[in-house]
C-alpha cells in the first residue's frame, strides 16, 4: 500500500505489530498513549491533530474503533481515512467473521494482553487508592467500581504468550472478587485493515469527508445481560 | 455550630465516613440544625468534590465515596427534620440504557438530585425503553434521565424518545441523557431535553428543564 500510515493504539500494540508482520505492511506507525480511551473527547482530539499532519493523499489507517464516540468527527481534510466498524476493540477481537459484531457479555471485563502491561487500570487505582485509604478500603472502592460485572475474562488474540500476562489478570479478579476466565480474540480485522480489505467491516472516509455517527448505527445494539 | 459544620463538610469530602458518623452524632446531640449539617456538611462537600471532578483533582472513586458519606448523613439527620421540608421541585425517573450496566454516572447523578430537592426513582441498569415509559407515566414523573457510557447502548435514548413521540407522550415529559460518549450535540440530535456532563450539574439542568417548554432548544450544561 503507497503513501499509507497507521495511527495505533498503544493497548493494541501486540495485536496490530503481528498483523502489520503477517501482512508484509511497512509504513510509518504513530503510537499514542494507551490510556486516552479513557477521555473519548481528547482522544478525538489528539487523533485529529495526527490526522492532520499526513500529507495530501495519505491514507491514513486509524487502529482504533469507535471508542466511546472517539472517533465521530474526524475529519479526513487532504487525507483518506480507514477505520474497523466496530464499537471498540473487545468487539474488534471478538469478531470471528464478517458481519459478526463480536461476542461480548456485558457483565464480563474483558482483558487482552495490552490492557494487561505493567501495572496499569485498575491496579493502578488500587495504588493511588491505598495511599489515599489504607487496602482495606481501597479494595472495597475497586469492588464497588465493577460491582456489576460477573467475570474477568483473559483474552487469547494469539498475538502475545498469554502466559506471561496470566498472573497479573488473576490480580485483577482476586482484587476486583470476580471469576477468572478465559476466551478467545483474534486480530483478524487488523489483518484486513493493513491488507486493504476494506469491506463492510469498514468506515472508508474520503478526502474532504468526516467520519459520521451514522456510520455506527446499523451495528448491533447492545443485547443486555447473556 | 459552623466549626462542627466545617469540619463535617471535610470529612466527608475526605471519604472518611467513620468521623462523619462520630461528628454528625455530637453535632446532633449539641443541638446543631440537621438541615445546616445536609446543607452546609454534606452538600458543599460534594460540590466541592463536583469543582474538583471537574477539574481533574478528584475522580470518581472520591465522588462514590463522599455520595457514600452523604447517604450516611441524610440517613441520621432525617429523623431530626421538621416536618414541611419535603415538598420536591420534581419528579425524575432515572436508569441506564439497556445493555448498560455502568452506573456509577447514573447513580452520583441519582444522589445529586436527591440531595438537591429532586424525588428520585432509580431504576437500576439495563432499563427497557418501555420500562422508563411504563414507570414515568405511573410516577407521573416530571422528567426521565438515561445514562449510557455504551455506543452500543446510546441508540436506545433516541428509541426512546421516539417511542414518546409515537405514543403522543412526548410532551409529557422531559427527556435528559447523559454518559462517558454522549455530548450536547447527540442529545441535540436525538431530540433530547437536556444534556449534563457531570452529576453536579445535572442539578442546574434538572431545574432549567422543569420550565422548558416543547420547542425550547436543548438545555446543556457542560
Amino acid at each position: 500500500m503507497e503513501h499509507a500510515i497507521v495511527i495505533a493504539c498503544q493497548m493494541l500494540e501486540h495485536e496490530i505489530r503481528a498483523a502489520l508482520r503477517d501482512t508484509g505492511l511497512t509504513c510509518p506507525v504513530t503510537w499514542l498513549e494507551r490510556e486516552l480511551h479513557n477521555r473519548p473527547d481528547h482522544l478525538r482530539e489528539v487523533l485529529q491533530e495526527e490526522i492532520d499532519k499526513a500529507p495530501p493523499g495519505t491514507t491514513v489507517l486509524l487502529a482504533y474503533a469507535q471508542c466511546g464516540n472517539a472517533a465521530v468527527g474526524l475529519e479526513a481534510h487532504s487525507a483518506k481515512l480507514v477505520l474497523p466498524r466496530f464499537a471498540d476493540c473487545v468487539h474488534l477481537f471478538r469478531s470471528e467473521r464478517v458481519g459478526d459484531p463480536g461476542q461480548v457479555d456485558c457483565r464480563t471485563l474483558y482483558l487482552s494482553p495490552g490492557f494487561l502491561e505493567e501495572r496499569s487500570g485498575i491496579l493502578k487505582d488500587y495504588d493511588r487508592y491505598c495511599g489515599k485509604w489504607g487496602p482495606e478500603k481501597a479494595r472495597r472502592v475497586c469492588r464497588m467500581m465493577v460491582k456489576n460485572y460477573r467475570a474477568v475474562s483473559l483474552m487469547d488474540t494469539h498475538a502475545a504468550d498469554l502466559e506471561a500476562y496470566a498472573p497479573r489478570c488473576r490480580d485483577y479478579a482476586e482484587l476486583l472478587g470476580l471469576s477468572l476466565e478465559r476466551c478467545e480474540g483474534s486480530y483478524r480485522v487488523l489483518c484486513k485493515l493493513f491488507g486493504g480489505q476494506w469491506d463492510e467491516e469498514f468506515v472508508v472516509v474520503p478526502p474532504g469527508g468526516a467520519i459520521d455517527m451514522a456510520e455506527f448505527m446499523g451495528m448491533p445494539r447492545a443485547a443486555g445481560m447473556l | 455550630m459552623a466549626d462542627y459544620l466545617t469540619q463535617i463538610e471535610a470529612a466527608v469530602y475526605d471519604g472518611d465516613e467513620d468521623l462523619v458518623v462520630e461528628l454528625v452524632e455530637k453535632a446532633l446531640a449539641d443541638g446543631v440544625d440537621p438541615e445546616a449539617i445536609i446543607q452546609d456538611g454534606g452538600v458543599a462537600a460534594l460540590n466541592r468534590l463536583g469543582d474538583d471532578f471537574n477539574n481533574m483533582i478528584a475522580f470518581l472513586p472520591e465522588l462514590m465515596i463522599g455520595g457514600e458519606c452523604m447517604k450516611k448523613l441524610i440517613e441520621m439527620c432525617s429523623p431530626h427534620l421538621q416536618g414541611g421540608k419535603s415538598a420536591f421541585k420534581g419528579k425524575i425517573v432515572i436508569g441506564c440504557a439497556k445493555g448498560d450496566l455502568h452506573d456509577i454516572g447514573k447513580s452520583l447523578v441519582a444522589t445529586q438530585l436527591s440531595i438537591n430537592g429532586y424525588e428520585v426513582v432509580d431504576l437500576g441498569t439495563d432499563v427497557p425503553t418501555n420500562k422508563f415509559i411504563d414507570t414515568a407515566m405511573a410516577e407521573k414523573a416530571d422528567i426521565i434521565a438515561v445514562s449510557s457510557l455504551l455506543t452500543t447502548s446510546q441508540y436506545y435514548m433516541e428509541e426512546l424518545i421516539n417511542r414518546l413521540s409515537h405514543e403522543g407522550k412526548r410532551d409529557l415529559f422531559k427527556v435528559a441523557v447523559g454518559g462517558g460518549p454522549i455530548g450536547p450535540e447527540y442529545a441535540e440530535k436525538i431530540g433530547a431535553d437536556g444534556y449534563s456532563r457531570t452529576a453536579a450539574l445535572a442539578v442546574k439542568m434538572a431545574d432549567r428543564l422543569l420550565d422548558k417548554k416543547p420547542g425550547d432548544p436543548l438545555v446543556s450544561e457542560v
